[in-house]
């Protein structure tokens, strides 16, 4: 993460506002790869045709 | 004569080469301990903070649960109005008086409005496996992270027919984790706006019976849905645990509550 912040463009808040929305984007993405895994893990037990 | 401290022939190329397999080195053991930290994280999710989430939820859902038994308007239905297991009827009101048409003693349903997609509308308990959860109407994803769901186009537990519900099994509190423990004589309690209706678990049916004398179906195993002759509790959750390859089916017949004695329970 500090090699990624030092090669951010713009000055600290600049950068401390990128690598927030950066962190955001990918806590996203994990939780919702953890959503569509989980599904093979336990999907409700509902039945369907 | 050969110098023995003379340099190697391409050094250049020789270091260039030292550095690449360090790097790749570098980058797959990095790759690795992120994807551990991926999956360690995954497993922490799913196995704790889900159940964070719906012991959350299951909070809310008991003070709203109150606030519709209390608010919820019951009433009764001529049971030949109602009675057809097999016609795929919805079990409900239209707000009219009841008529006695059976021309016989008055044979009357209580019934209770459907709740909205994911509100509470009924607790169950299974004391044999501590069960003692709040349940919402609908099955969709939503749903069922709060806790069992009610399958909307069946009919509501203590009415006619076969009310499905449905359940997690690992994960969002696992309200069905132990429902293989189940057997035969076990009871099931669900306390809803018009009371508290009595089911007692049945042997699983010939068609879907393995070994051990579960119920296990595919997971498109639609006819557990079916209607049934009577009025029958059907739960349904993932098998085997941590995997949704297949379905666990309990069922289960009513035996006591406010509408047991006009469907002849037994």
């Amino acid at each position: 993460m500090i090699w990624l912040f030092e090669r951010l463009p713009g000055n600290r808040p600049i950068r401390i506002a990128i690598m927030t929305i950066l962190i955001l984007v990918v806590l996203t993405g994990v939780i919702w790869s953890y959503e569509l895994l989980g599904d093979l893990l336990d999907s409700g037990g509902t039945v369907s045709g | 004569m050969v110098q023995l401290d003379s340099p190697p022939a391409h050094p250049t190329s020789t270091s260039a080469y030292a550095s690449t397999v360090i790097s790749i080195v570098r980058g797959l053991g990095w790759t690795l301990i992120w994807m551990g930290v991926y999956l360690l994280g995954f497993v922490a999710y799913q196995l704790w903070f889900t159940n964070i989430l719906t012991e959350r939820d299951q909070a809310e859902l008991e003070a709203s649960l109150e606030s519709r038994f209390a608010a919820v308007e019951v009433d009764q239905v001529p049971l030949d109005d109602v009675y057809d297991p097999f016609s795929g009827l919805t079990f409900g009101t239209d707000g009219s008086d009841p008529v006695n048409n059976t021309g016989n003693e008055a044979a009357f349903l209580l019934v209770e409005p459907s709740a909205s997609a994911g509100d509470a509308f009924a607790q169950i308990r299974i004391p044999k496996i501590e069960v003692d959860v709040t349940m919402v109407e609908g099955v969709e994803r939503g749903a069922l992270k709060k806790g069992p769901g009610h399958m909307s186009d069946t009919p509501l537990p203590g009415q006619p027919g076969n009310a499905v519900i449905s359940g997690h099994r690992t994960t969002y509190g696992a309200p069905f984790h132990n429902l293989d423990v189940l057997t035969a004589g076990d009871v099931i309690e669900v306390d809803s706006a018009i009371g508290t209706h009595t089911y007692v678990v049945r042997e699983a049916p010939e068609r879907c019976r393995n070994d051990e004398g579960l119920c296990i179906v595919p997971q498109t195993g639609l006819w557990v849905t079916d209607p049934l002759e009577g009025a029958w509790l059907t739960l349904t959750t993932c098998h085997p645990k941590f995997s949704s390859r297949q379905r666990l089916i309990v069922f289960a017949e009513l035996v006591d509550g406010p509408n047991a004695a006009i469907l002849g329970a037994t």
